[in-house]
């Protein structure tokens, strides 16, 4: 209950102060929490080795180090580490793998992605509303269920251990989401404007190429967006049928990192920060992208 | 490649092995702490950017970080936030401010180890939960807040009988989103702790992989994948019912 006040222009100004000092702490408090974990990461990553095993720790290292840095992406691994060559190597191609990974991906899903979001959009398919949603539920599935009889398969037909197979996998697991997505951008789209163009005489995959298509590029573009940094990030894929140091994407080359040089704190680390910076950075710069498709579902209806 | 069609033999093995009931008790309790401390955390993390700030289009940009942050980089992330040495922040800070005065072990102890995990996943699980609530918030009419205001309701009780009640469905789905998770969570434990020790943090998404992919026990392993499955399904149905009413019943 408020009580009945004297609203004098000094109480007030002061009341105003005092909320806009309490609101500015508790955004600094939530800041706090999100930030700080990886901000410790990316202080290891810019220390030297040394200052990383003192005990406490030295919390602002200055002038920062770049050496990990500069180890990681051009070093030969003889600068008195225990690090070998091979770990080197091996994240090496690991972000490129990473890269070809999450590219392809992308793609894939989004070639294949919306052409079935199209037809769900357009046809009267039969049971097409139940299909979309047990798509929706297998994607809601925990991947590692999914994956024993595919590794059996993939095993006989002697594909594991490539890349190709990875993307294949990955774009299959991403693509009912893909698909719910641009379903939703199409529908959106008018048909008249296909009509108009098939009356035109362009055919179907015309229509959809050279007029819904361009319309639906922030669908698209959303939907690209969300499948590189999944499969960026995707870990129980690539642990499973890659086995090689060439065919390794980061994440996984990461975990086995940590489990081989434990004690190379400011190396680890500032592989962590270069396997983040892709999708934190696609994240912060598409967020608005990306939230406007994935928020969606929970404030309809 | 002989093999013997042994019926259900496989499932009634799942449903009666005690490493099973363990690791699915562990998951429950990753969800449990996901619920129990991350629903207040992101509600009152929404309520908080929810107000007008300067940068607070910056703020919920940053907001995103830990979600997107690769779930074996967690694991090294809290590695070196956990470290049982001495070197990591957490003993840093506790020996900085004297507090104690050895390094603890933190993730060797088994009874500590799971709630610690609970808690790195938790940091990986807010930002989506608070975006969700964020979402909630901005569908109440603002004119509920200012006729109750007008009729003497006070911050609390706005909260109480307006936001807290229409948020409602927002709860119920991260409530389900968070144990779907649990089920899921895989990378994070796989790099921190291995799902050590002494199994103590062996999730079931966990306990399935090395009986997958470390003892070969593909028929078993795929027998427990259903059944994770199904529990998976069934938490999945609910939440679709609770975010896609027009698609049902078509």
């Amino acid at each position: 209950m408020k009580p009945p006040y004297n609203p004098s222009a000094m109480g007030r100004s002061v009341r105003r102060v005092g909320q806009g000092l309490l609101q500015t702490l508790l955004v600094l408090a939530v800041l706090a929490f999100i930030l700080l974990p990886i901000l410790w990461l990316l202080i290891s990553s810019l220390s030297h080795s040394q200052d990383l095993l003192r005990i406490p720790p030295r919390w602002l290292p200055w002038p920062p180090d770049f050496s990990h840095y500069r180890e990681l992406l051009v070093g030969t691994g003889q600068t008195g580490t225990t690090l070998t060559q091979v770990t080197l190597r091996a994240f090496r191609y690991a972000l490129r793998n990473s890269f070809l990974v999450a590219a392809g991906v992308s793609l894939t899903a989004l070639a294949l992605g919306s052409l079935a979001g199209y037809a769900f959009a357009r046809f009267r398919l039969v049971g097409g509303a139940q299909l979309i949603y047990i798509l929706l539920l297998v994607q809601m599935l925990p991947v590692i269920v999914l994956l024993i009889p595919l590794y059996m398969t993939m095993n006989r037909l002697g594909m594991l251990d490539k890349l190709s197979t990875v993307i294949a996998l990955l774009s299959a697991y991403h693509m009912p989401f893909v698909i719910w997505i641009l379903r939703g951008y199409f529908q959106s789209i008018p048909a008249e404007l296909e009509e108009a163009a098939l009356v035109d005489g362009a055919n179907r995959l015309q229509a959809l190429v050279r007029v819904t298509l361009p319309l639906s590029l922030p669908g698209l573009f959303a939907a690209g967006v969300y499948t590189f940094m999944q499969s960026w990030n995707a870990f129980m894929i690539p642990l499973i049928f890659t086995s090689s140091d060439t065919m390794r994407t980061v994440t996984v080359a990461i975990a086995l990192f940590v489990g081989r040089h434990y004690t190379e704190y400011g190396l680890m680390s500032a592989a962590g920060v270069l396997a983040s910076l892709p999708p934190i950075l696609l994240a912060i710069f598409f967020q608005r992208y990306l939230l406007a498709g994935l928020t969606a579902g929970a404030t309809k209806g | 490649m002989g093999w013997e069609f042994i019926g259900l033999g496989n499932y009634w093995r799942a449903l009666t092995d005690s490493q099973v009931r363990l690791s699915i008790g562990r998951t429950l309790y990753l969800a449990g702490v996901g619920i129990g401390l991350g629903i207040p955390l992101a509600l009152a993390f929404a309520l908080i950017l929810n107000r007008p700030f300067p940068l607070r289009g910056l703020v919920r940009g940053l907001l995103i970080i830990p979600w997107v942050v690769p779930g074996s980089v967690q694991g090294l992330l809290w590695g070196r936030i956990f470290d049982p040495h001495g070197y990591g922040a957490l003993n840093g800070l506790l020996l900085q401010f004297g507090l104690i005065d050895k390094a603890i072990p933190w993730l060797l102890m088994p009874q500590r180890a799971l709630f610690l995990i609970a808690l790195a996943n938790l940091w990986a699980t807010i930002p989506m939960m608070t975006l969700l609530y964020l979402a909630g918030l901005q569908s109440i009419p603002s004119e509920l807040h200012e006729a109750a205001a007008v009729d003497g309701a006070g911050w609390w009780a706005r909260f109480r009988y307006i936001t807290f009640p229409l948020l409602l469905p927002i709860t119920l789905i991260n409530l389900i989103l968070k144990t779907i998770d649990a089920f899921a969570l895989f990378d994070l434990v796989f790099v921190l702790t291995g799902g050590g020790p002494a199994r103590a943090t062996e999730v079931i998404g966990y306990h399935l992989y090395k009986q997958a992919f470390s003892n070969l026990e593909y028929g078993y392993a795929a027998a427990l994948a259903w059944l994770i499955a199904l529990a998976n399904m069934a938490l999945a149905y609910l939440y679709s019912r609770l975010t896609r009413p027009e698609t049902i019943g078509t």
